[in-house]
């Protein structure tokens, strides 16, 4: 075996990649050539340096505040990248709000809600269950008719101030089917808009039935 | 695919401190992920050491490395959602690290020429060692390896790759990988001599 090709083996010998046969003729050949030995030396002593390392170096300056002053930016800079329509981006907003203003109203009706009155109308029951999509639009339509007539009925033996928290919660709905069936219009079949206002319909129908169902308040 | 920087562990072992390093990351990937600014920060000062490292080391030149660290970051905060948390947080940062600053140098280097045929060629530095210096450090000796050799002893002496790693992620052939090893290596055995 020449040095030079006993050298170009090296690398892998300290890698442990050679075959017993390459490997052990490389040690025979090193227990008898200095030359050899010293550049086996030198890479041994590359590698003892390589791992004395540091894993981790200091940059000349503090970089987090460039970094954060472009994370502030991308949201304006993803809105004018996204492939949803500007329409698209403001109601998928719209609606999210929505949807979290009538959960919250929910929440604070379910807290007033001791024991449930049976005063909803047929319609009321399992209301949320009934939209996988808009197509249920004249369900929703006479179910709403005769929640509301039913919270007509009920609407003296409820405080002001619940009846303010259902009445805006309502607007808020009403206002957000309006447009999202403004913009199915536009762009009928887009199921990203059908199911937003399903979930529309579902929310304002769910909020009703709750609304029905509380205590006497006043 | 390897854990990166795997080799730089005492013995390959996780410590306590890696594993408290650890959790305080996943707890602060949560909050981050809900778009809490200062959590990611929390991320930012507990890896961009490691982070600015690997960079700098990939590409020679500070202030290209901090440039590379920060570009890392933000598309850590973008990518953020896509952690699945199979692995540290650590771990995905430094791939992710390691793909920002190696695209950058194939831009750098220019796609038109396959990198096979770049190996031992002008473009590539030739085959000169970096010049002797007296007390010339091991960092600047790295710094000053042409590019290719430096950036596969980088990815497999350094941060543990192995060489079917480096050669998908440099787009390059195994044996290609292996090559620029082979010189790195005697580059910079004649740079510290």
């Amino acid at each position: 075996m020449s040095c030079e090709h006993v050298r170009s083996r090296l690398d892998d010998h300290l890698d442990g990649k050679l075959g017993s046969r390459e490997s052990e003729e490389v040690r025979r050949h090193l227990a008898e050539c200095s030359g050899c030995r010293a550049e086996l030396a030198a890479l041994e002593e590359l590698r003892r340096r390589v791992e004395g390392l540091p894993v981790a170096l200091a940059p000349s300056r503090d970089l987090w505040p460039g970094i954060a002053a472009r994370l502030a930016r991308p949201a304006a800079a993803s809105a004018a990248r996204s492939p949803w329509p500007a329409w698209s981006r403001w109601l998928g907003a719209a609606a999210a709000a929505v949807v979290c203003a009538a959960v919250i109203t929910g929440y604070l009706l379910s807290r007033t809600e001791s024991k449930p009155v049976q005063t909803a109308t047929q319609a009321g029951r399992d209301v949320g269950a009934a939209f996988a999509s808009a197509s249920g639009e004249p369900h929703y339509r006479q179910a709403r008719e005769q929640l509301l007539a039913a919270l007509a009925v009920r609407r003296d033996s409820l405080s002001p101030q619940t009846l303010a928290v259902v009445s805006d919660s309502l607007r808020l709905l009403d206002d957000t089917i309006v447009r999202i069936s403004g913009a199915l219009e536009k762009h009928p079949g887009d199921s990203h808009l059908d199911r937003l206002l399903a979930s529309a319909y579902r929310q304002e129908l769910e909020l009703l039935q709750r609304a029905t169902r509380l205590p006497r308040e006043s | 695919m390897t854990d990166p920087g795997a080799n730089r562990g005492v013995g390959g072992r996780q410590t306590a401190t890696g594993e408290c390093a650890a959790a305080s990351d996943e707890l602060l990937v949560r909050r981050a992920r809900q778009g809490e600014v200062g959590a990611f920060e929390g991320l930012y000062r507990a890896n961009v050491g490691r982070v600015f490292a690997v960079c700098l080391r990939l590409c020679g030149e500070p202030s290209l490395a901090e440039e590379l660290t920060q570009e890392s970051f933000v598309r850590a905060w973008q990518k953020l959602g896509t952690f699945r948390g199979e692995s540290a947080f650590s771990t995905w940062l430094y791939r992710l690290a390691v793909n920002v600053a190696l695209g950058h140098l194939r831009r750098r280097l220019g796609q038109a020429q396959p990198v096979d045929e770049l190996v031992g060629t002008p473009l590539d530095g030739g085959g000169e060692a970096p010049a002797p210096e007296a007390g010339i450090d091991l960092e600047r000796a790295i710094a000053q390896l042409p590019d290719r050799a430096r950036v596969v002893f980088v990815l497999h002496d350094v941060e543990g790759y192995r060489h079917e790693e480096i050669a998908n992620l440099a787009g390059m052939a195994v044996g290609t990988s292996k090559a620029h090893l082979f010189r790195a290596r005697r580059l910079l055995r004649e740079a510290l001599a």
